[in-house]
């Protein structure tokens, strides 16, 4: 008897929770941020959605607003459209260059606060505008957002590791060691593609690396244990192009304890490498021409970092990371009243890799 | 295949019994309490005090040991009643006190974090309804469920697997204990979330064997599941960004992606519910022990339902998070004090009357 | 027919405290009793004063026929020394009477005695293969509904001179023959006794199954979850006798009951012991993550498609949102409705005779599931959720547990229509603590998980390897 009336009084007491269905939803599925001229409403703020179309078929809309800051826009945008806003199922965040310049802290806390949008949303900047990007509307290649974080799903696999959600974006800009990047995407003709990495002082953004010097970065990120090297090097007389499948087998940063400064850091990585392309005349499967081919390979890298590595010092801004490994050398103390930016700028950074051929492929 | 079924707790048991009531709200902003009061490296603090935990729990041990299998309430029968009544009604109070506000707090968190059109009547409603569920049974009763309850639970440690990837010890610094802490009142502040131990002076007797082991092991698996928690949240998050994170617990469950579901922290936040019900259920649980024992003539069912009648009315008196926050750090206080000289003032009530038996003998 | 009988029980209550002594006044009675019942047959012998009393259906004829042929040459004198020097029972009262005839015995009249012929007739089905359990590896004999027949089913299996029996009578004036059997030694004598008390004080007659007699004997008569496992097989009836369980059979019903029972002897199959333990811990997962499925499954979609769209990955997101958008009502209503449909279904399926039976599994699952599909009216991502959780309801091996919690499942589905996740956690805290709390004979529903014994973990909740050593005495 008891559970009975127990019973009713569940059913008496469950009013409904506020029911979110999800045909009445927009689920928005990716934000573009930027600086419109407008003064008054100095951020634009574009929105994506999919829809279902009439026919049944699935399709997107975009709506583009300008506000004071991203949530006011937010309101602004629940105006244009018959669907209720969620933003939960949002997957991108892109950033207008402009807007990144100023400072990505603020519009990053709007995305944080909010308990719905969950810390998976991947970040990106855009070459130009924002809503560029978004506003493209691509024949057959469906929504944008699904495409961007596709392409940064597959960056990340393909080893670019350029994957940056807000997590880890807000760790590495709270974590005084290092400095967070981010990718870039142009709008080319019909097409949107991946660009060069943005390079983050703070939260500002300073300088895009193309993706050619990009390739040296990621030599020396850490979280890259493999990868494709591709490069023209001087052999004998000509240049030839070599391509390779590389290994990391021993990445070590290391910063010995010296108290006086400027301090000194040095990267030694090891690569493991197979040929995969070589336009160059000689037998690559000779040891003798490998030997030598590891030499070239190793004397470019060391180059090519250090020359990096000194535009990164240059810049102040430490995606590797080493203010870290510095960190780690110090009594809190110190390392509290280190200028970190400028003994950054002031170390002496080696690089030291060690190329090793495997192998030449299946071809000899 | 016969199992011998008595009227007592397994050792087994009272541990999970001692976890579920430990294991509640304080778990979601745990690691940023323990960075807010030891700074970096903060982990370690809470390994200290879960010692002190424990250094409570051999006490309350030493109490059953020294009065040879006597409950709390046979120790006390000493005094007559009218003096135990006013210390009962404080601690009877406080228990129950303590029992809501856990539930009230964990509610309004929900409703912040996840369904913020509801109001909070409905979730106190099924949290009680659940609660009259459970108290209306005995102890014996109580830890039957608790022990499936535990299973239902346990996997969601298991996640934390999926945060090792981003985790990394540099991120940890090399100081220990650096930066702005507040050692003491965080230290107590993290202790309460260990608290609940204390109830198990009411039930120590009716453990079947090893009471100290089984109490120390209890102990020990809400600590050690802190334990992980922290260390992977001082691994995972840098140190500024834990510090500023409200909820880190709940972000690192939203981290979690399988292919088939994401964002699985609003499940496994419900999930928590369960503990954070059982918490509450032993509080009350408690307090009814303790107005059964000042009070013997009230029949149990009216007990229970006066009890959840005050505590669904004194629920609606903390409108937001704040004023509840208030509320549990004075009730807390109370508690934590509780704890510590209950134990000790039974330990001297039995060697006083031993003391006094023996003078007894020897006239 | 049935009036008829009710009547003359009644009758015989009154009649109940008359000294009967002798045989005379007892035909009396008996003539006068048993006048209404058009089925009974007499034989007489007016030479010898015998009357013979016997319902013809249920005495086997050829015996009786043999019997009439020793007594047609007897003379009067010999007729009394021939009766005391055969095996006839004497009965001395009015009840014993009643029982004989009603179970088929022939009640012979002299003067001065009643005597039982007790030429029953076995008959009945024979055994078949049982329709409701069936099992790949092993024996495939079931129950019929002569107790006898029953009866000799276990005791060749359990040949063991500790298994006993009590035999008793339940009801008040149809009297039912229950058997309730036990391992001595084994089984405890409290439950037995406890049985025992429980089924004595039974007053309702119209019991005609084990199943509705079990209802009459649990503890908790609302809960939805069965207390007693019933069972067709006597291959699981002899393992449960062993196991110490007390076990009962009651007359014209196929089915056996056995107690204390835990939940997880639901969730056992004869199968199990045949596979090989490695195989067999593989299946019984597969059965825990079954009722995980059937209980959940549906109640998640509603959940996540209502309360939770954060929940619901990229990838399967277009699909969702095309196929709900053709749908007019909200998720909770549109898997009430499928799920009442398969309900419906499946009833209909269960009551139609089987030859128009069959017809109903195509049109159900294909034709309606497709057109309701095509007109809008559900969604196909729900008509998978549904068929999976649907078959996964089909994997529980015992009937009575399924039907459970199938019900259960419409809870669910409800309250997550109100609630959502936190609904769908609020429901399995009321289902734990429900099941937490379950009793039978003293013994807990959820043994051994709550209290825990380990070491029975490896007998219900998966199948460990069979230890070489004897473990039963």
């Amino acid at each position: 008897m008891n559970k009975f009336i127990l019973i009713i009084f569940i059913f008496l007491v469950t009013g409904c929770a506020e029911q979110r269905i999800i045909d009445d939803l927009a689920l928005i599925n990716a934000v573009g941020y930027d600086l419109s001229d407008n003064e008054k409403n100095p951020l634009k703020l574009t929105v994506t959605f999919p829809i279902v179309t009439k026919d049944g078929k699935y399709d997107r809309k975009t709506i583009m607003v300008e506000g004071k800051t991203s949530k006011e826009a937010r309101e602004q945008v629940r105006f244009k459209t018959n669907y209720k806003l969620e933003s939960g199922q949002v997957r991108v965040s892109l950033f207008g260059q402009e807007l990144a310049r100023e400072g990505l802290l603020p519009n990053l806390h709007s995305l944080v606060r909010d308990p719905s949008i969950g810390t998976r949303v991947k970040l990106a900047l855009a070459e130009d505008e924002a809503s560029d990007v978004l506003l493209l509307q691509i024949k057959n290649e469906g929504q944008n957002a699904t495409y961007l974080e596709q392409f940064l799903t597959k960056l990340n696999r393909e080893n670019f590791r350029t994957n940056y959600n807000i997590y880890q974006f807000l760790r590495d800009y709270y974590d005084e060691g290092i400095d967070p990047i981010l990718p870039v995407f142009k709008v080319e003709k019909n097409n949107i593609a991946y660009n060069g990495i943005g390079l983050f002082h703070e939260d500002k953004l300073i300088e895009i690396l193309k993706p050619s010097e990009a390739v040296y970065l990621f030599l020396f990120r850490e979280e890259m244990r493999q990868g494709v090297f591709v490069e023209q090097i001087d052999v004998g007389e000509e240049e030839a192009s070599i391509m390779l499948n590389y290994e990391i087998k021993n990445h070590h940063i290391e910063v010995p304890s010296t108290p006086n400064k400027p301090k000194e850091a040095s990267i030694y990585i090891e690569l493991i490498g197979d040929v995969v392309e070589y336009t160059g005349k000689e037998d690559v499967s000779d040891s003798k021409i490998q030997r030598k081919i590891e030499t070239i390979i190793t004397k470019k890298i060391n180059h090519e970092g250090k020359k990096l590595i000194g535009k990164l010092q240059e810049l102040q801004v430490d995606p590797l990371g080493i203010n870290r490994y510095v960190r780690n050398t110090m009594k809190y103390n110190e390392w509290k009243a280190l200028n970190k930016y400028q003994s950054y700028q002031d170390m002496n950074i080696n690089v030291e890799a060690n190329v090793i051929l495997n192998s030449s492929g299946k071809w000899k | 295949m016969i199992m011998q079924m008595k009227e007592k707790l397994s050792p087994f048991q009272a541990s999970i019994l001692i976890y579920l009531i430990q294991s509640g709200v304080t778990l979601f902003s745990l690691p940023r309490l323990v960075a807010e009061a030891f700074g970096t490296n903060g982990w370690i603090g809470l390994i200290i005090i879960s010692f002190i935990v424990n250094i409570n729990l051999v006490l309350i041990w030493f109490v059953f040991k020294v009065s040879k299998g006597k409950s709390m309430f046979e120790i006390i029968s000493i005094f007559p009643k009218w003096i135990t009544l006013p210390f009962s009604l404080f601690i009877a109070v406080v228990w129950m006190l303590l029992g809501i506000m856990v539930m009230v707090k964990f509610s309004m968190i929900l409703k912040v974090l996840f369904y913020n059109n509801v109001s909070l009547i409905y979730f106190l409603s099924m949290g009680y309804i659940l609660t009259y569920l459970l108290l209306k049974k005995d102890l014996y009763q109580i830890a039957k469920s608790t022990v499936v309850l535990f299973y239902f639970t346990i996997w969601t440690v298991f996640l934390l697997a999926f945060h090792l990837p981003e985790f990394s010890f540099t991120r940890l610094t090399p100081f220990i204990f650096k930066g702005e802490t507040d050692m003491w009142k965080g230290g107590l502040s993290i202790f309460t979330a260990l608290l609940g131990y204390e109830l198990s002076i009411l039930f120590v007797h009716m453990i079947e064997r090893k009471p100290l082991r089984s109490l120390l092991v209890g102990n020990s698996i809400t600590s050690v599941i802190y334990l992980g928690v922290t260390f992977v949240s001082f691994g995972f998050f840098s140190f500024e960004q834990l510090l500023r994170e409200m909820y880190p617990v709940v972000t690192l469950l939203g981290y979690i992606s399988f292919p088939i579901l994401e964002r699985v922290e609003n499940f496994t936040f419900s999930v928590f519910g369960l503990k954070v019900l059982m918490t509450t259920v032993m509080y009350l649980w408690g307090t009814k022990e303790l107005i059964q024992y000042q009070f013997k003539r009230i029949k149990s069912n009216f007990l229970v339902m006066g009890i959840l009648i005050v505590g669904f009315s004194v629920s609606f008196i903390p409108k937001v998070i704040k004023d509840v926050d208030q509320w549990l750090t004075y009730i807390t206080y109370s508690a934590t004090s509780i704890a510590f000289l209950l134990p000790i003032f039974l330990l001297l009530t039995i060697l006083s009357s031993k003391i006094l038996n023996r003078k007894a003998a020897n006239e | 027919m049935r009036k008829d009988r009710n009547r003359f029980f009644k009758d015989i209550k009154q009649q109940i405290e008359q000294p009967n002594t002798a045989g005379e006044s007892i035909l009396q009675l008996f003539i006068s009793n048993f006048n209404i019942s058009s089925d009974l047959s007499v034989t007489e012998f007016p030479h010898l004063t015998v009357k013979i009393y016997y319902f013809s259906y249920l005495i086997n004829k050829d015996h009786y026929e043999q019997f009439l042929t020793n007594i047609r040459n007897i003379t009067k004198e010999e007729l009394q020394s021939f009766l005391n020097h055969s095996e006839f029972n004497v009965l001395s009262d009015m009840n014993s009477v009643e029982d004989a005839i009603l179970s088929g015995s022939g009640i012979l009249f002299t003067e001065k005695q009643a005597y039982e012929l007790p030429f029953k007739e076995g008959m009945g089905r024979s055994i078949t293969p049982s329709e409701t359990e069936t099992v790949i590896l092993g024996a495939h004999d079931s129950f019929v509904e002569s107790i006898d027949v029953n009866l000799s089913l276990i005791r060749k299996r359990v040949m063991s001179s500790q298994l006993k029996t009590i035999k008793l009578h339940v009801g008040n004036k149809a009297k039912r023959t229950v058997y309730l059997l036990y391992i001595e030694g084994v089984a405890s004598k409290k439950d037995i006794e406890e049985i025992k008390k429980r089924i004595l004080s039974i007053k309702n007659d119209a019991i005609v199954d084990t199943n509705m007699l079990v209802q009459f004997i649990d503890e908790h008569p609302n809960s939805p979850f069965p207390q007693f496992y019933t069972t067709e097989r006597p291959d699981v009836i002899s393992y449960k006798l062993f196991d110490g369980k007390v076990v009962g059979l009651m007359d014209n019903s196929p089915f056996a009951f056995c107690t204390p029972v835990s939940f997880f002897d639901f969730m056992e199959s004869m199968d199990d012991f045949g596979q090989r333990w490695i195989v067999s811990t593989f299946i019984k997962v597969t059965r825990y993550i079954a009722i995980l499925v059937t209980l959940l499954f549906t109640a998640l979609y509603v959940a996540v498609t209502t309360y939770h769209y954060e929940m619901i990955p990229q990838a399967l997101l277009p699909t969702l949102l095309e196929s709900r958008s053709k749908v007019p009502f909200p998720p909770v209503i549109e898997a009430l409705f499928l799920e009442f449909l398969l309900e419906l279904l499946r009833e209909a399926g269960a009551r139609l005779p089987t030859k128009v039976g069959q017809t109903i599994g195509i049109v159900g699952g294909i034709v309606i599931g497709q057109a309701a599909v095509q007109a809008g009216i559900t969604s196909n991502i729900l008509i998978i959720v549904v068929a999976a959780s649907a078959i996964a309801s089909f994997v529980v091996p015992s009937y009575l547990l399924s039907a459970s919690i199938r019900i259960v499942r419409f809870g669910f589905i409800i309250i997550s229509g109100f609630w959502g996740n936190l609904g769908i956690i609020f429901g399995m805290g009321i289902l734990i603590i429900h099941l937490s709390s379950l009793t039978n004979l003293n013994s807990p529903y959820l043994l051994p998980t709550s209290p825990m014994f380990p070491k029975f973990f490896k007998y219900s909740l998966i199948r460990g390897p069979f230890k070489k050593k004897a473990e039963r005495g």
